[in-house]
């Protein structure tokens, strides 16, 4: 696949890179004296545009979907194909499908919770499926877990295999873009994965139910773990070949002693975003482009962090401590 | 006969997780929006209402006229920055109303 279609793109979002939050204004924030100071640091910033409609530092929710909502448009009007931005935006389709599917089980309307512009499938086209409960214009991942809900319903399915069938479809499709994208995914399952393990460990299921949680086609093999003596010790001991190895042996050491994973969690995320900083020695290609995707969520998370410990009056050592690296 | 409701009001962060129960929440940032709740949970089919005590010390006439209704029982709960101790106060003065002496706390009277 050629990179080249790509140039302009890349060439743009080196620009639109430079507007990012750096270090010094996510300090700003995370020290404000309160709220509604913390809201003010970003009136200095891209997302000024999106204040004016937020009177109360309390609901600053819309200001990150609106944000959101416009790097999503503008990435998709600079790329000369849609491929790569419907793999990412995929995601908000298998989120309001499992919002439509617990609330037609329900008998509830929950529209408040439906993400209405920045899926591949138009809403209405989902509605009128999970209504009809007829699937069939659905793509094929999707459906066939859709039908596996239609016939055992439970929330906590729903989750499980909209989950499953959302990982298998990105797994397969970022192997058409780059090894960067797919590898990116990889280590995404992988780290759930093992987040998953420890919650499953904590909750003393059994290994019967630890696979049907794990995401599928991970690296790693976590299931014989579970049944062994000293779990924990185990799973360090296991991942202390592979690249996760520090953060593992970090954050299980943390959740030992807090019995908390916002260490993990961290480390986690910061594994993450530092994988995506390869993509700044990329000239061309998609790679830039989903970077600076990823980069623009990690940034909404750590204002969603730093704007409710705000408002929960929280000491700034604990935002500080729960704060992701940032992408530039 | 429809049935009665359990009903949370509080900060957001403090009650979001009665959601999962089934409980109707009533997350709320100023006082005002705490009495339009409150006036809202006295006309629904609630029967137990917690407020978060936080919330209830801002709006005492209000939480006071609601708790000489029969319904809904007002409970007070701690947020998540910790308790003030209303609500013990409240099960205090609720034993005493009811036997007439302090059980829970050993002091008789008062």
């Amino acid at each position: 696949m050629s990179n080249s279609k790509y140039t302009y793109a890349v060439g743009r979002i080196r620009a639109m890179e430079t507007r990012l939050l750096d270090a010094g204004k996510i300090d700003r924030m995370a020290t404000a004296h309160d709220a509604e100071e913390a809201l003010k640091v970003l009136g200095e910033t891209e997302y000024a545009a999106h204040l004016a409609d937020v009177e109360n530092a309390n609901y600053f929710e819309p200001i990150l979907a609106a944000e959101r909502r416009r790097v999503y448009l503008e990435l998709r009007k600079m790329l000369p194909e849609p491929d790569l931005i419907n793999l990412f935006a995929q995601q908000f389709d298998y989120h309001n499908l499992k919002v439509l599917l617990k609330a037609h089980h329900l008998g509830e309307k929950r529209d408040e919770l439906l993400e209405p512009e920045l899926g591949n499938i138009p809403l209405d086209h989902l509605v009128v499926a999970v209504t009809a409960e007829d699937f069939s214009s659905l793509p094929t991942r999707m459906r066939e877990a859709a039908e596996k809900i239609k016939a055992q319903f439970h929330p906590q399915l729903v989750d499980l295999w909209l989950d499953h069938a959302l990982y298998e479809e990105l797994a397969s499709e970022a192997q058409r873009h780059s090894p960067f994208i797919s590898n990116y995914f990889t280590s995404l399952r992988d780290l759930t994965n093992i987040k998953t393990f420890i919650r499953v460990k904590r909750l003393n299921r059994t290994p019967e139910f630890l696979a049907s949680a794990l995401l599928p086609a991970g690296e790693l093999d976590l299931l014989e773990l579970l049944s062994l003596e000293e779990p924990l010790e185990e799973l360090v001991a296991h991942l202390s070949k592979t690249r996760y190895a520090s953060v593992v042996s970090e954050g299980v050491l943390n959740y030992q002693q807090t019995e908390t994973l916002t260490r993990y969690e961290k480390l986690a995320d910061d594994f993450i975003i530092n994988y995506v900083k390869q993509a700044k020695h990329y000239i061309m290609g998609p790679e830039p482009v989903v970077a600076y995707l990823l980069a623009k969520e990690n940034e909404l998370k750590m204002i969603r962090m730093i704007m409710v410990g705000k408002i929960n009056q929280l000491p700034v050592e604990a935002i500080r401590e729960r704060l992701r690296d940032v992408y530039v | 006969m429809s049935m009665y409701k359990v009903a949370v009001v509080g900060d957001r962060d403090s009650i979001l997780g009665f959601k999962a129960l089934g409980v109707t929440t009533y997350p709320v940032t100023s006082n005002e929006e705490a009495i339009r709740a409150l006036q809202g949970i006295a006309r629904e089919n609630i029967a137990v209402v917690c407020i978060t005590e936080a919330v209830a010390e801002q709006i005492q006439p209000q939480v006071a006229a609601l708790q000489k209704k029969m319904l809904p029982a007002v409970v007070f709960i701690p947020n998540n920055k910790g308790s003030l101790g209303l609500g013990m106060a409240q099960i205090k003065k609720n034993a005493e109303k009811a036997i007439g002496a302090d059980i829970l706390f050993g002091k008789e009277g008062s």
